[in-house]
């Protein structure tokens, strides 16, 4: 004969007690005590996190992470072109706003000289 | 590679230490993406009609990378920081480069506020976040946000699934299923909380879940026994029952399907006509439920059992182990509520008690009152320090 598994115990006694439901409390009493003992006492304790198989065992993840640094390397290159042109941006602003201040320096010693 | 002056014809981002830091440094790593998928699909399993969403995507590493797992149709981030939306298009751009990547996935971004309805989220199989800087109301806001886009999604036939970053959001309609340690945000380990939306029969069960609750639920015996523990003649055997069912967040679930259960808990905790016995064992319920989302939303909805909860704080004749519960229950809907309807009335009471050192015979209750303030200051917005010396 198979033992039975305390799951199959308690839900024969989960049966057991729906059963019974029509009879006297206390013939009941006794089962519904079993059976709340046996569901308290099955419930988890708190988790604890864990740490999932590493990704290097995947054999996709060489194929996906040479990709993905591909993808990423020529993004930063992205980013470096943009810098750098912000950069030239600022330098040639600076250099407008140079030329600007110096023509209006000669502007104004050309009409102090004449005036 | 599209010429580079198209690039500047966009806004530049405001911040240029952007430029100058390694992009994968302050987000999820590909390869913390890549694990949590290979968890959430086992063996190699796939559902590519679905979509991948990060809300909060900053840079679009977490997109890229779930758009490369060849597991979803869509991988799409919403950023409300444009400067990050702006770098995140600059990835995108390269990625739609690369033909072979195109044909498996479409990476999109959109530069948008992911708690306003814009649709973003629906046909979603897996919302991600890295939800480490987000504060409790945003969080709230977030949750709705989730649970009311992904309702309509109810009828698919795979599993969704939301995984955000230390922190569980408030998601009635998701069971815990997993909590994993993975590497983030460049100091490393974090812990992701794996919610799931049961659609299909699959290999993922509720973290709370014993294999004796399942096979309750299996053999439909669970609906029958919450009807026969709610009228039973011995309350303290019915309740006892529903307390040690209502660890399973499941079966709390099901309790939402029996409207009457609640009033029943309600009577149970009456201040006025309830003995010690059924409040302690009605309190005992009511903690159980709260500690899930679900329970937790049901009776932050329910306005007449927060007023009984909120009696039995306020009398100074009721027994403290009493008291301490169900402040345990207030500080447990504080993680996820505002409750602005009681808020004040609760900080009033808790402060008034914790003043009142004579009234304060119990380490329990005093722990509870603790709790429940340095709850609700967190969620006004003060930050929660967590001290050993008492």
């Amino acid at each position: 004969m198979v033992p039975m598994s305390r799951t199959n115990v308690v839900v024969n006694l989960a049966k057991k007690v729906l059963c019974s439901a029509g009879t006297a409390d206390a013939v009941q009493a006794p089962l519904f005590q079993e059976l709340i003992s046996a569901i308290a006492s099955s419930n988890p304790t708190p988790a604890v996190p864990r740490v999932p198989p590493s990704i290097h065992d995947d054999p996709r993840y060489p194929v996906q992470d040479q990709k993905f640094h591909n993808i990423l390397a020529k993004s930063e290159k992205q980013y470096d072109i943009l810098a750098q042109s912000r950069e030239e941006y600022l330098t040639e602003s600076n250099a407008t706003y140079g030329y600007v201040v110096s023509l209006l320096v000669t502007i104004h010693a050309t009409c102090s000289a004449v005036l | 590679m599209q010429p580079a002056v198209q690039f500047y014809k966009k806004p530049l981002p405001s911040g240029l230490t952007i430029f100058n830091c390694n992009l994968e440094r302050r987000t999820t790593p590909a390869a913390s993406i890549l694990t949590l998928l290979n968890v959430l699909y086992p063996n190699g399993s796939s559902n590519a009609s679905g979509s991948f969403v990060d809300i909060g995507s900053g840079q679009g590493i977490p997109c890229l990378a779930a758009a490369l797992s060849g597991r979803f149709s869509i991988a799409k981030g919403i950023e409300c920081q444009p400067k990050w939306y702006e770098s995140a298009v600059l990835l995108k751009e390269v990625y739609d480069e690369n033909q072979d990547a195109k044909d498996a996935c479409t990476l999109e971004f959109h530069c948008d506020d992911a708690t306003k309805p814009a649709g973003h989220l629906e046909g979603s199989s897996c919302v991600f976040l890295n939800s480490v800087t987000f504060d409790a109301k945003f969080c709230q806001q977030l949750g709705h946000r989730i649970e009311s886009d992904l309702a309509r999604e109810k009828t698919a036939g795979d599993d969704i699934f939301v995984v955000s970053l230390s922190r569980r959001l408030p998601l009635p309609s998701f069971d815990l299923v997993d909590i994993l340690r993975l590497n983030a945000n460049g100091e490393g380990m974090y812990t992701f909380y794996v919610n799931r939306k049961a659609n299909t029969q699959s290999t993922f069960y509720a973290i709370t879940d014993s294999e004796i609750m399942r096979a309750l639920r299996d053999n439909d015996l669970v609906g029958s026994l919450v009807a026969i523990a709610r009228g039973h003649a011995d309350e303290r055997l019915g309740l006892s029952l529903l307390a040690a069912l209502a660890g399973s967040e499941p079966v709390v679930r099901q309790y939402m399907c029996c409207p009457v259960l609640l009033e029943r808990l309600e009577t149970s905790i009456d201040s006025k006509l309830a003995t010690l016995t059924q409040k302690a064992l009605g309190s005992m319920v009511l903690r159980a439920m709260s500690d899930h989302p679900v329970g937790r939303s049901a009776i932050a909805k329910s306005d007449s059992l927060l007023d009984e909860l909120l009696a039995g704080i306020s009398t100074d004749e009721e027994h403290p182990a009493l008291r301490a519960n169900f402040l345990d229950i207030f500080s447990q809907l504080l993680y996820d509520s505002p409750l602005d309807r009681i808020s004040v009335e609760l900080n009033e009471t808790t402060e008034r008690l914790q003043e009142d050192n004579a009234a304060l015979v119990s380490d329990n209750l005093r722990e509870a009152l603790a709790e429940t303030i340095a709850m609700r200051r967190w969620w006004d917005g003060h930050k929660l320090e967590i001290s050993n010396s008492r």
